[in-house]
């Protein structure tokens, strides 16, 4: 039985980012391991039963996975041991091995299960939010390379995928971490350094309420978030340690942080994304775009900006505006709020040039 | 049917008081008006004044105090799109926001409903024309700037600035 984990069954699969035009997926496979197996045994028959899977360029054996290589993608496999019977559904153990540092070990874990917690914790975004992610999502025309990764697994027995236009993939949490995770993909490419778990991400983005001021503030909210647990675990030398709220044992933060320089690292990085976006908030679009380009990757920011320049109308209308504030574009992601509150129309005009006191 | 009938200056600083109580009134003489105040591009908000000067019949203008009106990297001030353009002080130029000829604007309308939401709605595609040269907002027919126009017979009629 194959089933999805990671940012797959969550909706959060991003690009890459440093690398272009890859996505990384998750994905579990279970299957009954005898108990003399040691988990280098397991993880080698999996690596072994992968070898001619179709497409696949390179096979990648990872300390508790096997990567297959693909042309726009990498997939994560991760060998699961079912759990004995009477079982909560889909529980397991993982195997850890690790050549250079010695070590075989076996963990509890329960990625489908956190993956139900995950979709029921988070709210549906609202239905403007949602159309404004569509639309952009549209002109930006991700989806086509999201169908060309899938269509990989078209022949494998796959059960249980999540539905590719899932409406929770469109929430603001799954974007500011999207965003979150871009970011740090181009942050820790030139670095020797682990970087922060997605799955911890992950969990951390689901317990974020919904920012009505939009994704910008959903992101700086997001980083805060982190920013405090770095703080405190800097000072008081209490680390993160997130559990799968469906099973209690299994530990996010296992392999991260491994010392306070990790966490040091990350500190510095969150107020690096804080202070450039609080930077962006002052600029002018073109200044935006720079500042979004080093944040993100230029391929994103030049998609964001494409998505959003398609999306203002040039045919005359009514003006929406805020009262007190401004104008409200139809087209803007980050709109949320504005088109949340109440706003009213000013008749239609056009705009015209002229000379100063000419008669 | 549409209202003909000229609205009275207290009319129309109450309703911009009551809209966009953020903006300063200044009194800068007999039948002249003026309000200060923020307005919201796309990424960043602008000062601006609004100048009203109704004892000559004249629409409100509106002039961008900061962060200054520029004009595109290599360009000049005379390419920057729907502008009241001022040759002796291209900075302090005014925003063009309606067709005359079409009587868009009149004395009968509100400032608060239609001049300081066209102004926003202006810096919003001023922006937009910064990044990359296109100006996406309701142009009436004809060049879209002084210096598009620069040769061309038939643009800035007389009406171009008084309606």
């Amino acid at each position: 039985l194959i089933h999805p984990q990671g940012s797959w069954s969550i909706g959060a699969t991003i690009i890459h980012g440093a690398d272009d035009d890859r996505f990384d997926l998750d994905g579990v496979v279970e299957f009954p391991v005898p108990s003399s197996w040691r988990p280098s045994t397991a993880l080698d028959t999996l690596e072994e039963a992968l070898q001619g899977f179709p497409d696949v360029q390179k096979i990648v054996r990872c300390t508790r996975c096997v990567q297959l290589q693909f042309a726009f993608m990498h997939l994560d496999v991760t060998p699961i041991d079912p759990a004995h019977e009477p079982r909560v559904e889909r529980v397991g153990e993982i195997f850890h091995h690790s050549r250079e540092r010695r070590e075989e070990r076996r963990h509890p874990a329960n990625p489908y299960g956190f993956a139900q917690w995950f979709r029921a914790s988070l709210p549906m975004p609202i239905k403007a939010f949602q159309d404004a992610v569509m639309r952009a999502r549209g002109i930006a025309q991700r989806s086509d390379l999201i169908s060309k990764g899938m269509t990989v697994f078209a022949d494998a027995a796959i059960e249980d995928l999540p539905d590719p236009i899932d409406r929770l993939r469109d929430a603001p949490q799954v974007i500011a971490l999207k965003l979150m995770k871009r970011y740090l993909n181009l942050r820790y490419a030139s670095r020797d350094l682990k970087r922060p778990p997605s799955v911890y991400l992950s969990k951390m983005a689901a317990l974020e309420p919904t920012n009505v001021f939009g994704l910008c503030a959903q992101l700086e909210q997001f980083a805060g978030t982190f920013i405090r647990q770095m703080e405190v675990a800097n000072s008081s030398n209490r680390w993160p340690d997130e559990r799968n709220p469906r099973l209690e044992a299994e530990s996010f933060n296992d392999r991260w942080p491994k010392d306070t320089t990790a966490m040091t690292v990350f500190l510095g990085d969150l107020r690096h994304l804080v202070s450039q976006l609080a930077l962006a908030r002052r600029s002018e679009f073109s200044e935006t775009q720079r500042i979004f380009s080093g944040l993100f990757g230029e391929r994103v920011s030049a998609a964001s900006a494409k998505a959003y320049l398609e999306g203002v109308s040039p045919e005359p209308g009514k003006t929406q505006f805020e009262r007190g504030r401004g104008y409200v574009a139809g087209g803007a992601v980050g709109a949320t709020s504005a088109v949340a509150r109440s706003t009213s129309l000013a008749p239609a005009h056009d705009f015209h040039p002229g000379i100063l006191g000419r008669k | 049917m549409k209202r003909a009938k000229p609205r009275t200056p207290n009319t129309q600083l109450n309703r911009m008081a009551h809209r966009w109580p953020a903006f300063e009134r200044r009194f800068l003489g007999s039948s002249l008006e003026a309000w200060i105040g923020p307005l919201r591009g796309f990424q960043q908000d602008y000062q601006v004044a609004v100048i009203w000067n109704y004892g000559e019949g004249l629409p409100p203008l509106v002039h961008i105090l900061e962060p200054k009106l520029k004009p595109r990297g290599g360009g000049s001030f005379t390419d920057i799109p729907h502008l009241i353009f001022n040759p002796t002080s291209p900075e302090d130029s005014a925003l063009c926001l309606f067709d005359p000829e079409l009587r868009q604007w009149t004395p009968a309308m509100l400032i608060a409903d239609t001049t300081l939401p066209w102004a926003s709605e202006w810096l919003h595609h001023y922006e937009l024309w910064h990044y990359d040269g296109v100006w996406r907002g309701p142009s009436a027919p004809g060049p879209r700037s002084i210096g598009e126009g620069l040769g061309q017979d038939k643009i800035l009629p007389d009406a171009a600035v008084r309606p």
